[in-house]
């Protein structure tokens, strides 16, 4: 008996592993390129200053507050979280293929942190797909597209929303697991209205973030 | 082309010097001291509305939020922010309590040291304790409208953050007006408080969160 439950545990997992790394059937290769900029909805206004509320749980740690999206000039732009109370808490730099935390606040200026939110911020402005080879499937059906990119160890898996090249979901696996899986619900003006984020595994991060409409962000 | 550098530098200067020359040294600091002090021990609880604007130097942006304030001695603070969203933070002695919409948490101030550091400022600023501080070293200021404290970070682990805090008092010293962070980026936030109730009666609702 304990044997057959064991058999049975070890397929599931199998089977769990087979499909969690498994492209959909409903999604069938179109093409293999380098993915481009036109080929998804841009998620960043390059011409208006985006300000979303923000929650970010770090590890043990809560902290909320407001990230600001600016374009500086035509290839560089900031992501700037500060608290409610005012206290700038990071500051990353994003140029067309590089993500550079410029500044973070002090207690939390620890190299494993840094990347952490390089990495994930980088992962929700689709800095792992775009300008990067991948596969192209396509689910006719419903008019999705799925695009695939491996790098480093790890599977990029990002699904469009039906009838759109908006970015609907992203999923990456590493060998075995899923480690961060990102949502968004876009507004009227097709950009991002929220955006959530779960890292899984030893580096944990949760980021939340909802769009605050203002007429003007610039007093 | 010339002209408008000659100018836009002509302003740049004028500012800074206004900056520096618009409050000259105090020279009866013993007497502010005892002015502050007086007003830190006379309060025991103040009660303001505030505007906070958040200046991102570099990327020429400013963010601006705006609220209601409660203090009450020994360590209670309730921060109401209305604007540009709903968010209450109380901190009850040694426990924060943040209500984000419906949703309500709890944390062991000592858990947080970020936290901690942050609200060890505020309060000390706001009740004038700051003076006792040793993690500051403080230069007093003047001009015919309000006395201005220049606070420099001492002790490391503030200093790498921040840069500068100036405490603004009116004349008659009768309480903070207005409080400006200067981070080491030269970021700056500046609060400014109006409608202020000094030592009225705040109800010890308001600082619990349910």
């Amino acid at each position: 008996m304990v044997i057959f439950r064991l058999k049975n545990l070890y397929l599931s997992s199998l089977l769990i592993l087979l499909t969690s790394c498994a492209i959909p059937f409903k999604y069938k290769l179109a093409e293999q390129r380098k993915i481009t900029v036109t080929d998804v909805q841009p998620l960043v206004s390059t011409e208006n200053t985006m300000l979303y509320k923000t929650q970010i749980f770090l590890f043990n740690k809560y902290y909320t507050g407001m990230l600001l999206h600016k374009q500086i000039d035509s290839t560089t732009s900031h992501l700037v979280f500060v608290t409610e109370l005012g206290i700038k808490m990071f500051d990353i730099e994003l140029k067309k293929d590089s993500v550079k935390m410029v500044y973070c606040f002090a207690p939390m200026n620890k190299p494993k942190i840094t990347a952490l939110l390089e990495n994930d911020m980088g992962l929700i402005l689709l800095y792992q797909l775009v300008n990067k080879p991948g596969k192209i499937y396509v689910n006719k059906k419903e008019e999705k597209t799925l695009y695939v990119i491996c790098g480093e160890g790890k599977k990029y898996f990002y699904y469009t929303q039906r009838n759109s090249n908006k970015i609907d979901k992203s999923f990456v696996r590493g060998e075995l697991f899923t480690k961060q899986k990102t949502v968004y619900k876009y507004g009227s003006d097709n950009l991002p209205e929220s955006v959530s984020l779960k890292h899984k595994g030893l580096l944990r991060l949760k980021i939340k973030l909802n769009r605050i409409i203002t007429n003007k962000t610039n007093d | 082309m010339l002209k408008q550098n000659l100018y836009i530098l002509f302003c740049v200067f004028s500012t800074s010097l206004f900056a520096q020359i618009g409050f000259k040294s105090v020279k009866d600091t013993v007497l502010l001291k005892e002015k502050i002090n007086a007003i830190s021990k006379e309060t025991n609880s103040l009660e303001s509305d505030f505007t906070q604007i958040k200046t991102l130097s570099m990327l020429s942006e400013k963010i601006t939020s705006k609220g209601h304030f409660c203090f009450q001695k020994v360590n209670l603070l309730r921060w109401e922010y209305i604007s540009p969203y709903t968010y209450i933070i109380v901190i009850n002695k040694d426990k924060v309590l943040i209500k984000d919409e419906s949703k309500l948490k709890k944390y062991d101030m000592n858990s947080n040291k970020v936290f901690k550091e942050i609200n060890d400022i505020m309060i000390s600023c706001i009740d004038g304790n700051i003076l006792a501080s040793n993690k500051f070293k403080i230069t007093y200021g003047e001009n015919d409208k309000a006395y201005r404290l220049e606070l420099t970070p001492l002790v490391k682990g503030m200093k790498e953050s921040l840069k500068k805090i100036y405490m603004y008092f009116d004349k008659a010293v009768t309480s903070i007006t207005k409080l400006e962070m200067v981070e080491t980026t030269d970021d700056f936030t500046i609060i400014d408080f109006a409608n202020k109730k000094v030592n009225g009666n705040i109800p010890a609702e308001k600082f619990i969160l349910k």
